[in-house]
């Protein structure tokens, strides 16, 4: 193995380590794959947004107001966990 | 907010209800639906008794408390604080996020008794929404039943309507009080036949 291989494999595997693998790595795939999580939550967490607001066009009560806010603070905490884990 | 007039001795002798929060709201005096008719009342507006919610409410508790378990698995630990702060973060926002759209799918799940008709609303998950109607004078059949400890122990269970309208059965499911909910149907259909002779 050519000494340029094992120098770029060295960022990715550590001997030294029990799981070859250095930590590094594994904290950034387990970041990426945290990021495609909450993505994903994200968009559910505005679809609740939207279907609070039909909901509430179907049924109309006083308390369809609190609702709504409850679900837009649900969605900016979401949009808050994208952006703490994409800082982590 | 007046009552309106209805021969149902039964719902008469009910108070009027602001219809919330509540499961079982007679007279709700805050509350419209979308298809409402411009002289038509809502008499009775049911959700799934309120027992139904202890399932999510426990639901949401046991997640609240889970990362209280968290020194119990040290390879938690072995993340950096950042990545432990985000996690738990998240966490407890996935948590408000199921406990709200459970609240969310009791609260609009409901069933109407008008002066004219009988209205079931159904939200299926977050997609999908079913609205079945038919006309008091169509009701043909109408079945309470409830079974099993909880529910007769809290007085809730189902009550079917059978129509002779293109719906052939509206369900309201996990009702509060259903023999009661069948005797006031039932005594608006009496009122109706005998308003159409």
């Amino acid at each position: 193995m050519n000494p340029a291989t094992v120098s770029k494999l060295s960022t990715i595997i550590d001997p030294t380590s029990p799981v070859l693998i250095s930590a590094p790595i594994l904290l950034l795939v387990f970041k990426v794959l945290l990021l495609i999580l909450v993505g994903l939550y994200v968009i559910y967490a505005l679809v609740i947004v939207r279907q609070i607001g039909l909901m509430s066009r179907t049924i109309n009560t006083t308390f369809e107001s609190i609702l709504k806010i409850i679900g837009w603070i649900h969605f900016f905490l979401s949009i808050a966990v994208f952006v703490v884990i994409l800082m982590a | 907010m007046d009552k309106p007039v209805t021969k149902s001795a039964t719902l008469n002798a009910c108070p009027v209800t602001s219809g919330q929060f509540g499961s079982f709201c007679s007279f709700p005096d805050k509350i419209t639906f979308e298809v409402q008719h411009a002289d038509e009342h809502i008499l009775l507006l049911l959700r799934q008794d309120f027992i139904v919610n202890t399932r999510w409410i426990l639901g949401t508790i046991v997640f609240a408390l889970l990362p209280v378990l968290l020194p119990l698995f040290p390879m938690f630990y072995w993340l950096p604080l950042s990545f432990r702060t985000a996690l738990m973060f998240g966490w407890y926002v996935f948590t408000f996020g199921y406990a709200l759209m459970s609240f969310v799918n009791w609260y609009f799940n409901v069933y109407i008794i008008t002066d004219e008709r009988v209205i079931d609303v159904d939200f299926y998950s977050l997609l999908f929404k079913r609205i079945s109607e038919t006309k008091l004078e169509k009701v043909e059949d109408i079945t309470a039943s409830s079974g099993g400890v909880i529910q007769s122990f809290f007085d809730y269970g189902t009550v079917n309507i059978q129509t002779a309208a293109e719906v052939p059965e509206i369900e309201f499911e996990n009702v509060p009080r259903p023999d009661m909910v069948t005797k006031i149907i039932s005594e608006l259909i009496f009122d109706e036949g005998k308003g159409q002779k």
